[in-house]
């Protein structure tokens, strides 16, 4: 009923809309598959370096904050006492020591 | 004995069903400000100091204070923030601090005598600025808050922060929520906080309040939840694990910048999103502007600034019409980038190749490399090529050319049949024949005279040293500009900043007239930022300003008029429709301005040290874009003033065919062609 009351080309451009920042919280258009893909590329085509690079553990790291961040924000909520251990192994890793 | 108990919510739409109901029996609502009604982009609001700290470094370098790093200041404050929190601590339970206090003392220590109400005033407004920058309010709660308002409850919104609530105001009125609020109260001007649970019994003498029916939500446990239910309040907690995925991605990204260099781009890349109600659906175009080429004008614009702060830049001059955007990109990232002032003023210069193309022989004639100018664009082939492009009436010339044999039909340019070396031969001697410079400065005099007077209007001559900011490619504007005013003692120094330079005429670099390519340089090896020369009609129609392209300058009695292409000719018209088209592009372009600029300052990164992520976008979006992005991006309709009319050779088109040029086919089903191009098609050239 409701999308009775907006013109055709209306809803067209409606449906062809898109958000900046994605739900997973990455950028619409530079997302990390996109990113870990050229990287891949790169290493193999030699074409650029990007000055180092991102690196595969940080690459590995942004897919999971980005695709598994969900499940894993929810497991460690959930077994908050239990992953202690667990938390203090990945706040080593983003303390940047 | 009240309940001991508050209630834990995990999404924001649970509390806020919970909330609407438990308000029906309450008059008062409170709410925490920060990580509950309000959210930083980034995860740690100390982030924000080292950039105040940046700002108090360069305005004591301003006011003639030496040896004020920016890592001393913040030790300063650091420092005197603690004093003062150990000072209260004497005498109250919370050990808090306040804001212009604190600040005070440390900003006497670095100006001295210089330190004024106005000095202390100028950090507080930029601290704020910039918190405000990096602060957006969270949808649910914004509607909740007016929905409560218009139905006579109190809302406070209680923050334990060192902001006084007079500050705190300033940020609530920039997220719009001034009007639906009762009062704001921040632990800064009593020194009585939610931690301790000393705000609440303050608040409930001071507004008179029945704490039966008063509700409390924040998102911390202790001061949000145990301290206000043992004070008798009724508390809901939010623990958003949406929200502190949030986070853990900005702090992500924060900590992977301090790793490598590739991440520092990323990292400001994120901090320049739009969250909650900002992040709304837009058009596609909207997003690759703010996505894909305000981190690049950012990095531009950046860099322009950085050069300006070495001191002896006078004036920036952002050439039409590319430089339309990035004087408006300017404008919105200065306040962020460059907040204490004293650089250059900016101003926007009406210029166009061919509106100069005639006044820069007025002088010197036409030199043989200048004249080959005139047949660079494929579409120029004979003499009424060469006289549109520099502004001549050919019939005084025809004697000349018969001198030389040399018929306006004849092709000039090899492209062309019927071109010959002996049609070439006598071409350079026509050029180098005096009477035929004679007769061309004749001709381009009154153009010339008539630059000279817009230039002085423009305050063109009163400085030593001005930068010149274009989109392009090989400096032609530049060039002409600085031919037509060599012959004056008071030109200034011309630094000319490019998006890219091709140099694909070399460039006459000298000290008083250089270009520099700042994402791209050719005389600079980088194979990513090379890319931007294969769509360089998409980069001029996506900064180009709105108004009709300038034709030339013509003298009048009191002065002179620039004379602009009329704008119902069909060119101009098809120009409107892509202006139209590009609309959403270029808004995305100026929305990012801010963001970025914000997120520039915060991180405190430097261009160069965005540039990987920048090259990271030019490979991905330009040499490996998808094909919708091509379909959506590819410009309809472009206009290259200097460009004949003549048929151009298949040939030729076939061998500057580029990736962009492919067909929708060809880009979808063909897995290899983006590598063919970039690897061995499209090499730097």
């Amino acid at each position: 009923m409701k999308n009775r009351l907006i013109s055709a080309p209306q809803r067209i451009k409606e449906h062809r809309m898109r958000r900046i920042t994605t739900t997973r919280f990455d950028i619409s258009g530079a997302e990390v598959p996109r990113v870990a893909k050229h990287a891949l590329i790169s290493r193999f085509a030699k074409y650029e370096d990007f000055s180092g690079g991102p690196g595969f553990r940080n690459l590995l790291f942004a897919f999971m904050a980005h695709y598994g961040g969900g499940l894993l924000v929810w497991l460690f909520s959930r077994f908050e006492n239990r992953s202690a251990r667990w938390m203090a192994v990945l706040r080593r890793h983003f303390s940047g020591r | 004995m009240p309940s001991m108990e508050f209630t834990t919510f995990h999404t924001l739409e649970k509390l806020l069903d919970a909330a609407d109901k438990a308000a029906a029996s309450c008059d008062t609502i409170s709410l925490d400000i920060f990580d509950t009604v309000l959210i930083r982009r980034i995860h740690n609001p100390d982030m924000i100091k080292p950039a105040v700290a940046r700002f108090i470094a360069r305005l004591a370098v301003l006011y003639g204070k030496k040896g004020w790093s920016w890592e001393k200041v913040q030790a300063l404050r650091d420092e005197k923030e603690a004093a003062q929190r150990a000072e209260t601590a004497k005498k109250f339970v919370d050990h808090e601090a306040r804001y212009p206090d604190f600040m005070t003392a440390v900003l006497n220590e670095v100006f001295h005598d210089q330190m004024t109400p106005a000095v202390l005033e100028k950090v507080t407004g930029y601290e704020l600025a910039l918190e405000s920058a990096m602060i957006v309010p969270r949808a649910g709660f914004a509607d909740w808050i007016r929905t409560l308002f218009k139905m006579g409850k109190n809302v406070f919104l209680i923050s334990d922060i060192y902001l006084p609530s007079t500050h705190l105001k300033r940020l609530i009125q920039n997220v719009g929520l001034i009007d639906a609020i009762t009062e704001v109260i921040s632990s800064a001007d009593s020194f009585l906080a939610k931690a301790s649970g000393e705000a609440f019994p303050m608040i409930q003498k001071r507004y008179a309040l029945d704490v039966h029916r008063w509700m409390h939500i924040g998102d911390n446990p202790i001061s949000d939840g145990l301290r206000p239910v043992q004070f008798g309040i009724k508390a809901f907690v939010l623990n958003d694990k949406r929200e502190k995925r949030r986070k853990t991605v900005a702090r992500m990204y924060t900590v992977f910048s301090n790793q490598s260099l590739f991440w520092k781009g990323r990292a400001l890349h994120q901090l320049m999103l739009p969250l909650e109600a900002e992040n709304s659906p837009r058009d596609p175009l909207y997003v690759d502007g703010y996505t894909f080429l305000a981190p690049l004008v950012g990095v531009f614009i950046q860099s322009i600034l950085e050069r300006a702060r070495r001191g002896d830049i006078g004036r920036i001059y952002f050439l039409s019409r590319e430089g339309w955007t990035f004087k408006k990109f300017w404008e919105k990232a200065v306040p962020f980038l460059a907040p204490e002032g004293g650089g250059p003023d900016v101003r926007y210069l009406y210029v166009s190749r061919l509106a100069l193309a005639g006044p820069s022989c007025a002088v010197q004639g036409i030199p043989q490399t200048k004249a080959d100018i005139a047949f660079q664009p494929p579409g120029n082939r004979d003499m009424r090529d060469f006289c549109r492009v520099f502004g001549l009436d050919m019939d005084p010339l025809m004697p000349l050319m018969r001198r030389y044999g040399l018929s306006p039909e004849d092709a000039l340019s090899p492209l062309h049949q019927g071109w010959s070396q002996n049609n070439r031969f006598k071409f350079v001697y026509l050029v180098e024949d005096r009477d035929f410079q004679e007769e061309v400065r004749r001709q381009t005099r009154p153009a010339h005279q008539a630059l000279m007077r817009y230039l002085e209007m423009e305050g063109f001559f009163e400085h030593r040293d001005v930068i010149l900011v274009d989109v392009g490619w090989t400096g032609t504007i530049q060039r002409f500009l600085f031919d037509a005013i060599r012959h004056r003692s008071d030109k200034p120094r011309l630094h000319g900043y490019l998006f890219a330079a091709g140099r694909g005429i070399p460039y006459p670099s000298t000290d008083e007239n250089h270009i520099t390519g700042v994402l791209y340089d050719k005389d600079r090896f980088d194979f990513a930022a090379s890319t931007i020369l294969n769509v360089r009609d998409f980069f001029e129609e996506a900064f180009r300003a709105p108004h009709p392209g300038l034709k030339g300058y013509r003298v009048t009695e009191t002065g002179q008029v620039l004379e602009f292409r009329n704008e119902n000719d069909g060119a101009e018209r098809a120009e409107t429709a892509q202006n139209a088209h590009y609309h959403p592009l270029q808004q995305g372009i100026l929305d990012g301005a801010p963001r970025f600029a914000a997120a520039a300052a915060v991180t405190g990164f430097c261009a160069e040290e965005i540039k990987p992520w920048i090259r990271y976008l030019l490979v991905s979006r330009i040499a490996f874009p998808k094909t919708r992005e091509i379909q959506r991006i590819r410009h309809k309709h472009h206009l290259d003033d200097f460009y004949g009319k003549h048929p151009v050779p298949k040939r030729f088109l076939k061998q500057q065919k580029r990736l962009w040029d492919e067909s929708l086919a060809s880009l979808r089903f063909n897995p290899w062609i983006r590598l063919k191009y970039y690897l061995f098609k499209e090499r730097i050239r």
